[in-house]
């Protein structure tokens, strides 16, 4: 009953997730000279209706996961993966390739959909706090590292660590773009321009859709092929040697006595 | 000031730039964080580079990418795709005004960043929310703590005769870091259930509140597509507050010294609401589009006289 109550929880608070990335297909007004205005205004509700999603997962994932073990470890691990964000802002790298994606996926593979989840968000907002990227960009990227970070999680126990491993470098690659693909929601109805690429309002879901995915592949896709390819690499690396380690340490975690 | 003030400043400032597009709005909004900034704290000379090249990257793309305005100066010939076609000054006022509200929200949280320690910042977490505020707050520390167990990796590494020179160089050194940031985490851990760590509870009181903290968030995603959005929205938001109120009262903490706020930062508060009030009340100021003619934008007076409101840290004393 916990269990379902908790995936009622994660599963519509994702979905609410979804519509709220989705805002640029839902404006429609037919003055253009309130769309404007209400553009930017949907876009603040937006960005909070994201943020309030983000509070009802981490109570649920907090209740159901967090004891004083699993907050030690993510926070370690959390440091970890800031300090490569650090890197990452310090030294110019290539494109869109960030290191820190490689560990979300790889937590979120060992230590299950939950820690994945909190992995993601938490990261994205401490690494944030460090770098000073804090801004109203701030809950979708959370939000989209947490899914990458919870989907990881089909790659399981299940598998044997050379097919995980697998299954991993071909989620890392396709995770490298969608990230991008999710996160340019938030900028792309303030583009003016090419009427083929440029958001409008009223214009419907099928055919915002088809400019956005123009608007994605002309400004987006290369800088995201660079970070898919840098996942892969990433994993292809440290993948083998990092499960061991976390299969270690989760088996360590999952020992109680009595 | 107390930190509580230095959020709601930061919260209308970008709830502010947020919704406007007027240039006069948006300047006035950064002239009031950079003088902030230049009095409460210590204004960064990397700023001006990173203003520098802000504004310029956002007015030359704007500038290269839109064909739109009536007010053409010149041309990129040919059939380049997104590059061939004329540019206009409508294009250049809008590249200048979308740099404008990047470089002002950048701005604010560079001055908020110092202002507020993430510390401070973290102790205004709903209580219900306590193990992920630990959570961050055990990553912050440990960074630079991270990052010089990194440098002693390095050494015992060099010391051994391992060199970094390509990508297959890098798993000696991160890890061995891994290992040893999760030797860490366990003896934390032991250290915490030894202090009597407990996480929020999980009884059924919980699990109901946690049930009205989802019926809120439906309540705000219907305010977004039914009539009377706001109301839903506004009633959304108030039962989640509750909800997390009820939550964290299930949370026991103590504090040896509670740092309440004072007088000066209840009026900071009202002043800051008031302000946003009455910009919100004459909102057709915001508004501003340079397409398809350039024109004026609009200057309200009332409005820009309440955003002076947000020039109230400069008298305020510190904390």
């Amino acid at each position: 009953m916990r269990k379902l109550a908790s995936l009622a929880v994660y599963g519509t608070a994702s979905l609410i997730g979804i519509i709220a990335f989705a805002y640029p297909f839902f404006v429609a007004t037919p003055a253009a000279v309130d769309s404007a205005l209400r553009l930017q205004q949907a876009s603040l509700i937006s960005g909070v209706l994201l943020s309030l999603c983000l509070i009802a997962l981490l109570f649920d994932l907090q209740t159901t996961v967090l004891n004083s073990k699993t907050v030690a470890m993510l926070g370690l691990l959390v440091a970890l993966a800031s300090v490569l964000r650090f890197i990452e802002t310090a030294f110019p790298l290539p494109g869109g390739f960030s290191p820190i994606f490689a560990p979300i996926i790889l937590v979120g593979a060992m230590f299950g959909w939950r820690l994945g989840f909190l992995m993601g968000v938490l990261t994205i907002l401490t690494s944030a706090l460090i770098i000073g990227g804090v801004g109203p960009w701030l809950p979708y990227q959370m939000f989209g590292a947490g899914w990458i970070g919870a989907g990881a999680a089909l790659f399981g126990e299940r598998l044997t660590p050379s097919w995980r491993l697998r299954g991993l470098l071909g989620y890392g690659f396709v995770v490298g773009f969608l990230y991008g693909f999710v996160i340019n929601l938030y900028s792309w109805p303030f583009l003016v321009g090419d009427p083929n690429l440029s958001w409008q309002s009223g214009i419907g879901f099928a055919a915002g859709l088809q400019r956005y995915l123009i608007y994605y592949a002309t400004t987006s896709l290369v800088w995201d092929a660079i970070r898919a390819v840098g996942n892969v690499l990433l994993l292809a690396l440290l993948g083998l040697p990092a499960m061991r380690v976390l299969g270690r340490f989760a088996r360590r975690l999952s020992f109680e006595v009595g | 000031m107390h930190s509580l003030s230095w959020m709601s400043w930061l919260a209308v400032s970008v709830a502010l730039l947020l919704t406007t597009r007027n240039p006069l709005v948006v300047l006035q909004l950064l002239l009031t964080t950079l003088l902030v900034w230049r009095v409460r704290g210590a204004l960064s000379t990397v700023w001006l580079r990173l203003a520098l090249s802000i504004m310029l990257f956002a007015t030359l793309f704007n500038t290269l990418f839109v064909h739109v305005g009536e007010s053409v100066f010149g041309r990129i010939p040919g059939t380049i795709p997104l590059l061939s076609g004329n540019l206009t000054w409508e294009a250049v006022a809008y590249g200048i005004i979308n740099g404008l509200v990047l470089l002002s929200l950048l701005t604010l949280f560079l001055t908020f960043n110092q202002m507020v320690t993430p510390e401070q910042m973290l102790l205004y977490t709903p209580r219900a929310l306590q193990p992920v505020a630990l959570v961050v707050l055990i990553g912050l520390t440990y960074v630079p703590n991270t990052i010089a167990h990194a440098e002693r990796v390095r050494e015992a590494q060099a010391v051994r005769g391992h060199e970094v020179g390509g990508w297959r160089d890098w798993p000696p050194l991160l890890l061995p870091l891994l290992v040893g940031g999760l030797e860490r985490s366990w003896q934390l851990a032991e250290s915490m259930t030894a202090r009597g760590f407990r996480t929020a509870s999980t009884g059924r009181q919980a699990r109901w509140l946690q049930l009205l903290l989802l019926c809120g968030l439906l309540c705000c995603m219907a305010g977004l597509f039914l009539p009377r959005g706001t109301i839903l929205g506004t009633a959304g938001v108030l039962i989640m507050t509750v909800a997390l109120f009820a939550l964290g009262r299930l949370v026991p903490r103590t504090r040896f010294r509670p740092n309440r706020p004072t007088a000066q930062d209840v009026a900071m508060l009202v002043a800051f609401i008031v302000a946003l009030a009455v910009v919100y009340l004459r909102r057709d100021g915001l508004y501003f589009n340079p397409y398809p003619r350039l024109s004026w934008p609009t200057i309200d007076v009332a409005s820009h006289l309440s955003l002076l409101t947000l020039l109230l840290p400069l008298g305020a004393r510190r904390a």
